[in-house]
């Protein structure tokens, strides 16, 4: 056998223990998690010099098994106060320095936090209420001041609860009786089988029972809507069992609904259910299904209660399905003048350029009389009072509707409002109110010079049409117009 | 022989060091990881089985901790375990904000590699929620890194709401970076009005440059660039007071003469609030001043913010105050501005009198009481929402026996006995006599005890109806309870109706009473059905007979029931009525085949039936 060439072996050998050297090398390699507890520290300090860099410092975060006052340092100083980044960021670090040392997170993080980025609070309190080597005492007098402080302390309640710490119960009494019986409520979702003793006023013994409901509502729905019947509070208990129940298993949630059919509660359950299906889907998606299962509920048509849940869905979505919904509903019957008065007031503060084309489209249906220019109310307090139904019957939209379409619109959008009540055709009625809106503090607060600007970006005719209407208003605008361009461009 | 190359060994030493060495290097490099296991079964399109164990629950964070090196198939498979992650966790304190981290890290990367097919995925996330957190992370990290191409996306988001605030996640994340090229840009941004999203812009612009953000905003050509300074002043002082509080210092001269405060209710949150009380407390001596000092900077608009930071009852009175000095000026309620202003004075009612139930119920009643007209009203309603929640039982009956002369005792004893009916409407049409309110608003609350509790519990209105023979409960509250006792006790139900209903109403509710009986005991009702005597009310019963055996569908039962029908429907009094029946009666018979023989043999059949038949 002839011996092989140099060359050959060479390559031969490169190749071969090139292949060992890469098998050593992977296997050596330091994993993620261990150049990034190296890295942590460096990172977050290199983070210092301006804006933080969000994805790195997540990442860094995962990798770190403590963190503690230098991050939250320093990410004070790589991010804006209040901002979201920190707010997720800083709970974050707050939950793990909470598992490694809760009373230093308590004693040193929670009042930076309070100054910095208060959001995290409540996540942070529960975090360090789950670890049983802090007095409960301490974390109490921790608990910032209202409003916040109700929502913290039910945050650490829930987790004092699953612990089953019965002393914080003693000490809820020092909380006002609003964040005390929220206190007491999220103690007993956290430990829905224990019954305390202390508890001897009425009133937490009502929290502390629909704490426990509120905690079946997620293992056992349909024991929970069954037993919360009688229940004050049976909407937040359907809420809750819908939420669990929608993403579980939506057929048999909706069936169970209408076991309750003829039961008041029905419009209750319907509007958690629409809430529930809504944040698993888009329901403007799947409007002939919705319309379906709400008539087999509500066969004489949705009630209020339903409607109110269902039109800002459909709204946020496509303003148009809210209208296909509406126009759904049969013509000339209560319910469709109850859901037109509600689907406005939403519009109205959602989108009020299409709220003023609904309204348009109301006084144009076939019989229906224009009362723009009445108002049947004596005051807010009273339109309020009347509800939907009863707005309707009085005479809809009225004066009052129109105004508060008018306020929200010229704080919404000045120039899209202004635009649409310079139109030629538009009475002179509906310009002037208008312009009162657009001058109104509660309005636009428009000065009289701005006014005037924007005037005199209008072609000619118009402001002669529109002269007389801003004189009544506020003394004219001749003499008043500055030079330059006024119009909003969009 | 052959002669030996001297240089042959060190060059094969050579070669075995240059392998080797390359080779280690390449391993270090490019080999894959140990840990990274998660990462090679999901590139392999493998999704793994929900987490149960507070161990694997990790998983989604340690996986994060690797996307840097994910391409677009393991971004997927990481973005389909959040979802399982996000839906397991629902309701959980940092739920929310956990997948938001984990979008935003996920998408960071995902931007990085291809905007538009992470776009597709955000968009394709079944869980609707989640999708649209997802979206808004998304258009947040492309902001930062190319703007212009996220602005141009914007059009294809489907939803309304979504695309709004994702044009607010552009503005807000591409600021930092280039303010003045954003402000640019906004004009080519949909979904929102230019003003809401210079605002928006302004905020963030403050945070770098508030004096240079102020100056450029209010020159710039907007139809109110005073509203959109002050609305982005204000949300910045919602985020961040000590940082406005800070810069008002050193900047004196800039600070006064800034537009006054538009605070949004939207930008503020018990968070937030509490934030700005304390930061006014600490740079401006004292909360008293702090609020002085809002007060000052605010425009009318928002001053619900204002109640929420003060103490309730001593910011009641200053505000009330304010507002009755000002009467003469005030426009009047019948112009528009003037409903705007009242409107607003309602808010801000309504906002102190919560705020002060909150704290202390009892105090919050006698203060609200004391007020006259659509004030007090308002206040004793919102008082009687917030107390009747936090102390279930023992508001009631304080409630109850608060002075029904004011506005707002009528107002808050009504919100409480409507509250009674939906939990016990018996209890509650008890409860209305002794209240003395105003027979209008008694009169609505008893017809909705009465419907309510036809539902909740029937027998009791019965009963509730025996013994109070005067009242009319009105007429679906009474059919409803009816038919919901007649799934139980139809006898009783029956029996109620001969001994109280009024002769015209009783061949309404026998019928209906017959319609629920007739589901569950056919053969019962059928015999009740017999024993009527011929007239209206036997008539309406068997008509209700006809039309549910008409709508059977099943072969076999329509067979046995449809000639039992027949029979029953030629002993109809109504001779219309009865012919009507007949036919109905009659097509389906022919429809579901079933032989006509029987029926057109029977001996009540007249001719003049038979050709109504044809």
């Amino acid at each position: 056998m002839s011996p092989q060439p140099g060359p050959v072996v060479n390559l031969l050998l490169i190749a071969l223990l090139g292949l060992v050297g890469y098998l050593v090398g992977s296997l050596t390699k330091p994993t993620e998690r261990g150049r990034q507890s190296i890295s942590v520290q460096k990172s977050i300090v290199s983070a210092t010099s301006g804006a933080g860099d969000f994805g790195a410092d997540t990442r860094r975060f995962a990798a770190a098994a403590t963190l503690g006052l230098a991050e939250l340092e320093a990410l004070f100083l790589a991010y804006g106060a209040g901002s979201r980044d920190l707010a997720l960021l800083a709970a974050e670090v707050m939950e793990k320095w909470a598992v490694a040392d809760a009373l230093a997170a308590l004693r040193d993080g929670v009042p930076r936090c309070a100054a910095r980025v208060p959001e995290v609070l409540p996540r942070s309190f529960a975090a360090i209420a789950k670890q049983k080597q802090v007095p409960a005492a301490v974390v109490f007098k921790s608990f910032p001041i209202p409003p916040l402080r109700g929502e913290c302390a039910a945050a650490a309640a829930f987790a004092w609860g699953a612990g089953e710490n019965e002393e914080v119960l003693a000490m809820a009494r020092e909380l006002s009786r609003q964040d005390r019986t929220r206190f007491v409520r999220e103690w007993h979702r956290g430990a829905p089988e224990t019954s305390s003793p202390v508890l001897v006023d009425v009133d937490d013994r009502a929290a502390a029972s629909l704490g426990r409901l509120l905690a079946l509502a997620s293992k056992d729905p349909a024991s929970a809507l069954r037993s919360g019947r009688a229940h004050d509070e049976f909407a937040e208990i359907a809420a809750a069992a819908f939420t669990a129940w929608v993403p579980r298993d939506s057929p048999a949630a909706w069936k169970a609904a209408e076991a309750f059919t003829s039961h008041a509660r029905l419009a209750s359950m319907t509007a958690a259910l629409v809430r529930a299906e809504s944040r698993r889907r888009a329901l403007s998606d799947v409007l002939p299904e919705v319309q379906t299962l709400i008539s087999r509920l509500h066969p004489e048509g949705p009630p209020e209660e339903v409607l109110v849940a269902l039109f800002p869905i459909l709204a946020s979505e496509r303003t148009q399905q809210a209208l296909k919904y509406l126009n759904s509903l049969p013509r000339g019957t209560p319910v469709r003048g109850a859901a037109s008065v509600i689907l406005f007031d939403i519009l109205s503060a959602t989108d009020p350029a299409a709220a003023w084309r609904f309204s348009e489209g109301l006084v144009e249906e076939d019989g229906a009389k224009d009362h723009r220019a009445l108002n049947p109310w004596l005051g807010p307090e009273a339109q309020r009072a009347a509800g939907a139904a009863k707005r309707w019957e009085a005479g809809f939209p009225c004066a009052a509707d129109v105004a508060s379409l008018l306020g929200n619109w010229m704080r919404h959008d000045p120039a899209e409002a202004l635009a649409e009540f310079v139109r030629p055709g538009v009475s002179e009625a509906f310009q002037s109110a208008a312009i009162e809106a657009a001058v109104s503090p509660y309005g636009g607060a428009f000065s009289a010079e701005m006014l005037a600007k924007w005037m005199s970006t209008l072609p000619p005719s118009t402001q002669v049409n529109l002269e007389p209407v801003v004189t009544k208003l506020i003394g004219g605008t001749r003499g008043k117009t500055p030079q330059g361009p006024g119009s909003e461009k969009r | 022989m052959q002669q030996k190359d001297p240089t042959a060994l060190p060059l094969r030493i050579l070669c075995a060091l240059l392998g080797l060495t390359f080779g280690f290097a390449g391993g270090r490099i490019y080999g894959p990881e140990n840990l990274l296991i998660d990462e090679v079964k999901t590139k392999r399109g493998t999704v793994r089985s929900l987490p149960e164990t507070a161990g694997q629950v990790e998983s989604v964070s340690q996986r994060i901790q690797s996307v840097l090196r994910m391409d677009r198939d393991a971004l997927a498979g990481l973005l389909a375990d959040v979802q399982k992650e996000y839906e397991r966790d629902a309701g959980m304190t940092g739920t929310e904000d956990r997948a938001d981290l984990h979008l935003r890290t996920i998408y960071g990367r995902w931007a990085d590699l291809d905007a538009l097919g992470a776009l597709k995925a955000a968009l394709a996330i079944k869980n609707h929620a989640l999708s649209r957190k997802a979206v808004l992370a998304l258009f947040g990290e492309w902001a930062k890194r190319d703007p212009s191409g996220a602005v141009q996306s914007l059009a294809t988001l489907p939803y309304v709401s979504t695309q709004g605030e994702a044009s607010r996640v552009i503005v807000r994340a591409g600021a930092p970076r280039d303010p003045v090229a954003m402000l640019a840009l906004i004009p080519k941004i949909s979904g929102n009005p230019r003003s809401l999203l210079m605002a928006a812009l302004g905020a963030e612009w403050m945070r770098l440059n508030a004096s240079h953000a102020l100056r450029r905003l209010l020159a710039e050509p907007v139809m109110n660039p005073v509203l959109v300074a002050g609305q982005a002043m204000a949300e910045w002082l919602a985020e961040d007071p000590r940082g406005v509080l800070s810069w008002r210092r050193g900047n004196q001269a800039v600070a006064e003469a800034s537009p006054p405060l538009v605070l949004r209710p939207e930008v503020l949150n018990p968070a937030r609030l509490t934030s700005m009380a304390a930061a006014m407390a600490e740079y401006l001596g004292s909360p008293e001043a702090g609020l002085e000092w809002l007060q000052k900077s605010m425009a009318p608009v928002g001053r619900e913010a204002i109640a929420a930071l003060a103490a309730p009852a001593d910011y009641a009175k200053i505000y009330l105050k304010e507002w009755q000095s000002g009467a003469e000026k005030r426009p009047p309620l019948s112009s528009l501005s003037g409903w705007l202003e009242r409107q607003r004075h309602m808010d801000v009612m309504g906002s102190i009198s919560s705020r002060f139930a909150a704290e202390d119920p009892a105090a919050a009643l006698a203060w609200s009481v004391a007020l006259p007209g659509d004030e007090g009203a308002a206040a004793g309603k919102a008082v009687a929402v917030v107390w009747l929640s936090d102390a279930p039982v023992s508001a009631p009956e304080k409630l109850y026996s608060v002075d029904l002369s004011s506005p707002a005792g009528r107002a808050a004893a009504g919100v409480a006995v409507s509250r009674l009916i939906r939990s016990d409407p018996a209890k509650a049409l008890e409860m209305l006599p002794r209240l003395k309110l105003d027979p209008a608003l008694s009169q609505s609350i008893q017809t909705r005890a009465l419907a309510q509790l036809s539902g909740a519990d029937p027998s009791r209105l019965l009963e509730w109806m025996a013994a109070h023979p005067e009242i009319k409960p009105p007429g679906e509250a009474v059919t409803a309870a009816l038919k919901a006792m007649a799934s139980e006790n139809p006898g009783r139900a029956l029996e109620h109706v001969r001994s109280h209903s009024a002769p015209e109403e009783l061949p309404k509710e026998s019928a209906a009473i017959l319609s629920v009986w007739l589901t569950w005991d056919r053969a019962g009702a059928i015999v009740f059905l017999s024993t009527l005597p011929d007239g209206p009310q036997r008539d309406a019963c068997t008509a209700v007979l006809t039309a549910a055996d008409v709508a059977m569908t099943d072969p076999y039962f329509a067979a046995n029931v449809l000639p039992e029908s027949f029979e029953a429907a030629l002993r109809m009094s109504d001779k219309a009525e009865r012919q009507a029946a007949l036919r109905n009666v009659f097509d389906r018979i022919k429809q579901m085949k079933v032989s006509d023989r029987s029926v057109l043999a029977l001996p009540g059949l007249t001719a003049e039936d038979r050709a109504a038949l044809n």
